[in-house]
């Protein structure tokens, strides 16, 4: 594997209509039933569609309620808040990495598990606490050699569940 | 007032509509993909049984609103599309107020060749595209989280963009206007 990516990993994912944060993981498994249970998924109010198309249900309200969650690479899962505010991806015995960027007051949050002193990361910037958008790209280039694939278009591209939260309602 | 209309027919807190080009309601859901003889008629608030922001489906309420314009209201899932209509040369202004999200939306607006988009707060900029609609609209103040609790400052630039989207279109949103029954089309996502 290239140890960086082609494209900056940021600007593709706001090329593809992120806007307004990011909130999301990348989590260890590949049982997708499991995690989307994990996370509070409605098993019947679900579509499968890509990137750009969940974003349209793109809403920072306060209650969470759609997630956008599917395969990233072999033995890694990927989920995104799509509509709500708070975003927990903590599911008990999986190794999660947590982005946590929060566009109205324009923080980034340090990745637990990603450490600036890691010798794997030493030719990034890695925010020891807290960042700015600035620090994102890097960030998701630590995430992509940790998981063995890096976003490109084809990532874009590619439909994962868009869900809806149980009880995450109007 | 037109925001206090929206409220009494379940629009209060989210109200995505497109006022669009054209006459035939049945056309323009072709122009949106949905097949034109899926069309339910029902009045608004049989529609608003299926009203639902959040649903993975999309759902609109479709049909005549003035002389050469037809009126979208969404009923269900995410506001509409207007890429379709822009590709298809049509003239439209886009509506959108998320109360528990960020408020009102900045007006879309396509003269049938471009899309534009106009902030809520800059409904006074000289020479913007529809200015000529603006003229003796109140300035919306500072919208921010507490105009948005108290429903002011939201609620006014929710009132200009309906008074620029009804001189544009030669009609408002009246009792009368939202009375009539039109069709509820299901639009592929």
């Amino acid at each position: 594997m290239r140890l960086s990516p082609e494209e900056s990993q940021w600007a593709l994912l706001t090329g593809a209509g992120v806007r307004g944060g990011f909130q999301a993981a990348w989590i260890e498994g590949d049982d997708l039933d499991a995690i989307t249970a994990g996370l509070g998924m409605d098993p019947e109010e679900r579509i499968e569609c890509d990137l750009a198309t969940a974003m349209r249900w793109r809403r920072p309200v306060h209650a969470p309620v759609v997630h956008w969650v599917g395969s990233h690479s072999p033995g890694w899962t990927f989920a995104m808040l799509v509509a709500g505010f708070e975003f927990d991806a903590a599911l008990p015995g999986r190794q999660v990495y947590p982005f946590t960027y929060l566009y109205e007051i324009g923080e980034f949050y340090s990745v637990p598990g990603l450490e600036w002193d890691d010798e794997r990361f030493a030719d990034l910037a890695l925010p020891d606490d807290m960042g700015d958008e600035e620090c994102l790209d890097d960030c998701l280039v630590a995430v992509g050699r940790i998981t063995g694939r890096f976003i490109d278009r084809a990532w874009l591209a590619e439909p994962r569940t868009l869900g809806r939260l149980t009880g995450g309602g109007w | 007032m037109s925001a206090e209309l929206l409220r009494e027919r379940g629009l209060g807190w989210f109200f995505a509509a497109t006022w669009i080009e054209g006459d035939d309601p049945a056309e323009i859901a072709r122009l949106l993909r949905a097949d034109p003889e899926d069309g339910v008629p029902c009045e608004l608030a049989e529609a608003m049984r299926h009203f639902d922001p959040y649903a993975l489906t999309e759902l609109i309420w479709l049909g005549a609103h003035a002389p050469g314009w037809s009126h979208a209201v969404t009923i269900a899932g995410p506001p509409l599309r207007t890429a379709p209509l822009l590709a298809a040369g049509r003239k439209y202004v886009h509506v959108v107020w998320d109360g528990p999200g960020p408020g009102v939306h900045d007006l879309v607006h396509s003269d049938g060749v471009t899309e534009f988009r106009q902030p809520p707060a800059r409904v006074h900029d000289p020479g913007w595209r529809l200015h000529e609609y603006a003229e003796g609209l109140l300035p919306p103040g500072h919208p921010g989280v507490f105009d948005v609790l108290a429903g002011g400052g939201e609620r006014q630039c929710l009132d200009n963009w309906l008074t620029v989207a009804a001189r544009l279109t030669g009609r408002a949103l009246t009792e009368e206007a939202l009375s009539a029954p039109r069709l509820l089309y299901r639009l592929p996502i």
